[in-house]
């Protein structure tokens, strides 16, 4: 190892930046009177020092890939952000392409759409994504970016887009943790997988048309946007096969369409028979971004009751844990908005359960797993989104919902 | 530095002994652990089988410099998670690690050896701002990596990586 560096004086040796033999310290006299002192070639006497190492055998250079997996994984990671650079990594070598698979295919988005919203507000087509749909399940490198895989995220999409001239292999992602489904809301049925342009959305048998993508997805962590809060019918979203619940521990719901709500209103709920609600978490976000401004006066006398809609599922499901994210911060809002939200909830559960003859005790027993966060302690506590839901989404709704509380004072 | 107590000696893969303060040794934290093993064993030399006296007095000037400040907390990921975030390196520590691509990685293995968290990020850091806005190939060349992909593994690569793309 000492014999390869032939050019010690190459840096300007009176710079703190050189380096030196051991001979030719240069660390300042005082420091090195008080930092080391040197014994040059004293071959020690200690009985520690067992692990001589020759030092004749020269090592070659020390080189970029000598260093340690978590090493370069520690670089790379530095781009965990920046497709543009991970790209250009994974071409660079097979040990880059590896590292930076890693962080390319962490999370798989899957979406035909532009952002961009057509005349009519649909969201449109983006033609140019059109392939992605026909994901080469036989890709040659599958087996190496696949398994990076640990979020899936799928755009409601037409049924179309998914199909691969008639095939019908499924996505592998044997390790993909959680599965993020963006519906698009309508009034009363969910459809994530349409029947493309006149096809229409009449409703059909979910198995008939289920995505091919999530025929083997098994995730851990399922995400919906997009729930229509009057309405929870996860078991007949066109398109998801019931097959994608099997392993589901925890589900995550954001609520938007408050349209049409009336004070002390119910939901409808009905949770996938595959779906095993023992054991299941459950946190419901009120996503704080919708309606749009247009639909204010709408939503504007049930600001504080639109979280009653969720006390069915409180009364039906009593062992399973409930988080209610943003229970009132929405628009309009007035100061004390969080704790009227949260009593409010409280007094109309017990009022129910109470008709249904539950006990006092029961009551609070089931009121004991529901958890109230406004938007912003959700967000700041690093909540359990982290990894899942993406940072800049959370932060977007913490900042809406922080921009509605400072309302209260204009 | 009288107090013999507060000083410790190394040994390097060249058998150079280094006689430290003990306040700049126990930066890395093996160095630290196997102190604490051997307990106050006058006279003990700490033996480095995977560093060589060049790295290793390069590697002491940094500790000396940043001898008083906190130890980073031994197992907490989230500050290891911040403090990786921030892709600053102090201005001390830039002109320090200004060395030739060799002695950088001889550093970093070392870091990565010793335990050194705070240098083993600053050298990592190094590292990420080379490859900032380099092509595959400058790449390769910036630090001698041979293109181990066939034509045809590239090409698959490049349609693969459509799917990544925003």
């Amino acid at each position: 190892m000492g014999t390869k560096r032939n050019n010690p004086k190459k840096q300007p040796s009176s710079s703190s930046s050189s380096f030196c033999s051991p001979s030719t310290s240069t660390l300042t006299s005082s420091k090195k009177d008080k930092l080391t002192s040197h014994t040059p070639k004293s071959k020690s006497k200690s009985k520690l020092n067992e692990v001589d190492t020759p030092s004749e055998i020269t090592q070659p250079p020390a080189n970029i890939l000598h260093l340690a997996n978590e090493t370069l994984d520690q670089i790379i990671s530095h781009y965990s952000s920046d497709t543009k650079t991970l790209l250009t990594l994974s071409l660079v070598c097979k040990t880059f392409h590896r590292i930076s698979s890693a962080f390319l295919w962490r999370h798989l988005k899957l979406s035909p759409w532009f952002k961009d919203l057509d005349e009519n507000g649909d969201p449109e087509e983006d033609s140019s994504k059109k392939s992605q749909g026909r994901l080469n399940t036989s890709m040659k490198n599958g087996h190496i970016v696949l398994p990076n895989v640990k979020v899936l995220t799928l755009d409601y999409h037409p049924s179309s887009w998914c199909h691969n001239k008639g095939s019908t292999a499924s996505l592998r992602l044997p390790n993909l943790e959680t599965l993020y489904i963006k519906l698009q809301d309508f009034q009363h049925a969910y459809d994530f997988h349409h029947q493309g342009h006149g096809g229409g959305t009449q409703r059909r048998n979910p198995a008939d048309h289920s995505c091919r993508l999530l025929r083997d997805i098994y995730p851990k962590t399922i995400i919906i946007h997009q729930v229509n809060i009057k309405y929870v019918d996860l078991e007949n979203i066109q398109g998801i096969p019931l097959s994608v619940w099997k392993n589901c521990e925890e589900l995550i719901l954001i609520a938007s369409s408050y349209q049409w709500l009336k004070p002390n209103g119910q939901s409808f709920f009905n949770f996938p028979a595959t779906l095993n609600m023992t054991g299941l978490k459950i946190t419901w976000i009120f996503d704080p971004s919708e309606p749009n401004p247009s639909m204010g006066y709408n939503t504007k006398p049930s600001e504080e009751y639109k979280v009653s809609y969720l006390l069915n599922l409180v009364l039906n499901h009593p062992d399973t844990p409930l988080t209610i994210i943003n229970p009132s911060c929405h628009k309009l809002n007035r100061s004390g908005f969080h704790e009227k939200a949260m009593t409010h909830f409280s007094d109309c559960f017990a009022y129910k359960a109470g008709t249904y003859a539950w006990t006092e005790e029961d009551i609070d027993e089931r009121l004991g797993k529901v958890k109230f966060h406004t938007m912003h302690q959700w967000v700041g506590e690093q909540g359990n989104w982290l990894g899942k839901i993406e940072e800049e989404e959370v932060k977007r709704w913490r900042d809406i919902a922080n921009s509605y509380m400072l309302w209260r004072w204009i | 530095m009288s107090d013999k107590k507060q000083q410790v000696i190394l040994q390097t893969s060249d058998d150079e002994q280094f006689t430290v303060e003990k306040i700049v040794a126990e930066r890395s934290a093996m160095i630290k652990s196997m102190m604490e093993d051997l307990g106050e064993q006058e006279g003990q030399a700490i033996p480095l089988p995977n560093v060589s006296s060049s790295v290793l007095t390069k590697i002491l000037e940094y500790c000396d410099h940043h001898k008083n400040e906190p130890l980073p907390a031994a197992d907490s990921s989230d500050a290891d998670d911040s403090r990786r975030k921030t892709s600053e390196i102090g201005e001390w520590d830039a002109r320090w690690i200004q060395v030739d691509q060799e002695m950088l990685f001889e550093i970093i293995l070392a870091a990565n050896y010793l335990d050194i968290k705070p240098l083993l990020d600053v050298g990592c850091k190094t590292v990420a701002n080379m490859i900032k806005g380099k092509t595959p190939e400058e790449i390769r060349k910036l630090f001698n990596i041979t293109n181990d992909f066939t034509p045809e593994e590239e090409e698959q690569i490049r349609k693969e990586n459509e799917w990544a793309e925003e």
